[in-house]
This record gives structure tokens, C-alpha cells and sequence, in this order.
């Protein structure tokens, strides 16, 4: 667990980024919870949405370059195109794992929105216009 | 006054080609089961991608219809190839790829499907919850669509349905911008 709390959030919000990438880097598992300014919720919630759009913007073309190679007509081709696919794609391949991380920005950034919700708040930013447009 | 907010990070560590006859661009496929070779099927009309921008061939409805909610992004990969990854917020990302110096023989693979009666190459790999067709739209060009999903427990049929939704509404996109 680690908290955020304070006024100079709003300048801090590229911190934050930071240090829940360092945070969810450091633990394999758990929850991370942390303190927001009313006034920087929704503010928050796009920047975690901005960082997961980079993610997924940079990783899918380099994974269709990956997907679309033409197969090794060899053994030793093959074996490493095996073996690049589990680097990339298995259980604790890096795509899987960026993905994952992906998700949980995506899900924090709802859990933002959610929270600045029931404390009465408006979304008046352009996360919360794209939100809006989506539903 | 702060707002307490908990979110769970569970494991993330970290030129205009005449059209004629159009011709299909890909090697034969190989019948599995009788083991002769049929010839992909031709192409119904030449769609060349030179003037086609991938971010355009996705409409408002189709962005509604897969909830794709955030800003579109655009890229490179390399001479000849235009790349659009469209994003979903809730469900993953949908690329739209023009490769306009390497059609689908290029992929070294049979031609294995049709999209929207073009010849197309489904790529599948063991273990990947990927989507993606390469689509023969021109000589030495091809449209490549690829579903990748943020969580994994959709069914990987699911996607391949998905993928292949999606592509065809490109494809008709396409068609429609270039009156073919």
C-alpha cells in the first residue's frame, strides 16, 4: 500500500504514474490504494487512461509484426519462433503482462470515476466527454 | 479532504491498378482433406490502398458497435505501411494495417479464407489470443486486421468471430470509399 495525499497533486499526477508503475513493477499481487484531491480525480483517471492507450498504441503493431512473420521453414527457425512466441505471448510473457497492466489502468481509472461519481463529482474533462460518447 | 481510492493490481509486474480481372496474390492452399492443392479464389475487385488512410476505414457505427472509446492511434511500421490501432477502454484493441508494398504471398503462408469473398490468410498460433486476417484487396497489397483482447477469459472463438466481424465491415469500408 502506499498513499498519495496532498494539495500539489495536480502537479504531481505524472509522479503518480510513476510510482504506481514502480509500485506494481515491486509487487506481483495485492491491492494498491491511494489518496486523491477531489478535484484531481477525474484528472487522475484520464492520465491512468493516457498511459494504458501509449501501452496498447506501442504494443499492438509490434505484436502483429511478431503474429505475421513468415514461419522458419527449418527446425532451428521454428524452435526460436517457439520460443519467441512464449517469451511474448505465455503465462508470464511480456505481451501477457503489459496487457495485464494495461487492464488494471483501464480498471483504476474506472474505479476513479466510479469513486468521483458517488462523491457527487462532475467529470468535466475530456476523459469525461469520451466516456460519455461511449455509453 | 482526500478521496480514498483502492484499485487491485492483481499480477501486473511490471497508382490506381486498372481493374480487369482481378487476381489473387497468395500461394494455393493445401486440402487437409484430400490432400490436393485448390487455388485461392479470385479476388472481386482490385481495391488498391494508396490513397486510403486506416484510421478512416472505421465509422462511428462500427466504433460504437465494438466500443472503441479512446483516441485513435496512429503509426508507422516502416516503408509502405500504415498502421491505425483503434483502442476500447473496456475490451482491447483492433488494428487496421495497410501494407501496400507486400501483398499476402508475402506472408508465406496458404491462402486459408475468404473475408467478404476476397482471399484471405487466417493466422493462428497455439497459445495466442490473437485475431488477425490478411486480406488480398490489390497486387502486392494486402489489409490486415488483428483483434487483440485485454482480458483472457473471452474463448479464443469468440475472437476469431470478432476479428472477423470487424474485418469485414473494414473491408466494406474500403469498398465504399473507393466505389468498388
Amino acid at each position: 500500500m502506499f498513499n498519495v495525499i496532498g494539495g500539489a497533486i495536480g502537479g504531481a499526477v505524472d509522479g503518480i504514474g510513476d510510482a504506481i508503475r514502480r509500485a506494481v513493477a515491486d509487487l506481483p499481487g495485492g491491492a494498491v490504494g491511494f489518496r486523491v484531491e477531489p478535484d484531481q480525480v477525474f484528472a487522475l483517471a484520464n492520465r491512468f487512461d493516457d498511459i494504458a492507450d501509449r501501452i496498447q498504441g506501442s504494443v499492438a503493431p509490434e505484436i502483429r509484426r511478431l503474429h505475421v512473420a513468415p514461419p522458419g521453414a527449418d527446425k532451428p527457425s521454428r524452435d526460436a519462433a517457439d520460443r519467441l512466441r512464449d517469451t511474448a505471448f505465455g503465462d508470464a510473457g511480456l505481451v501477457t503482462r503489459l496487457s495485464a497492466y494495461a487492464t488494471q489502468l483501464r480498471e483504476a481509472a474506472a474505479s476513479l470515476r466510479l469513486t468521483g461519481q458517488q462523491y457527487g463529482l462532475t467529470d468535466t474533462t475530456e476523459g469525461g466527454r469520451l466516456s460519455a460518447s461511449s455509453l | 479532504m482526500a478521496l480514498a481510492v483502492t484499485a487491485a493490481f492483481a499480477v501486473a509486474c511490471g497508382g490506381d491498378p486498372e481493374r480487369g480481372t482481378p487476381s489473387p496474390g497468395g500461394s494455393a492452399a493445401q486440402d487437409t482433406a484430400t490432400g490436393t492443392t485448390v487455388p485461392p479464389a479470385p479476388r472481386p475487385a482490385e481495391l488498391p490502398l494508396d490513397t486510403v488512410q486506416p484510421c478512416r476505414l472505421v465509422a462511428d457505427d462500427l466504433r460504437a458497435a465494438f466500443a472503441i472509446d479512446r483516441p485513435d492511434q496512429p503509426s508507422s511500421a516502416g516503408p509502405g505501411t500504415e498502421v491505425c490501432t483503434l483502442l476500447s477502454s473496456t475490451t482491447g484493441s483492433y488494428l487496421v494495417a495497410l501494407e501496400r508494398q507486400a501483398g499476402i504471398d508475402r506472408l508465406e503462408r496458404p491462402v486459408n479464407t475468404t473475408v467478404g469473398g476476397f482471399p484471405a490468410v487466417d493466422i493462428r498460433q497455439e497459445g495466442v489470443r490473437i485475431g488477425h486476417l490478411s486480406i488480398d484487396v490489390a497486387d502486392g497489397q494486402r489489409l490486415d486486421v488483428e483483434v487483440q483482447r485485454l482480458s483472457g477469459d473471452q474463448p479464443v472463438d469468440l475472437i476469431h468471430q470478432d476479428t472477423l466481424r470487424f474485418a469485414e465491415a473494414v473491408l466494406a469500408s474500403l469498398r465504399q470509399q473507393l466505389g468498388r
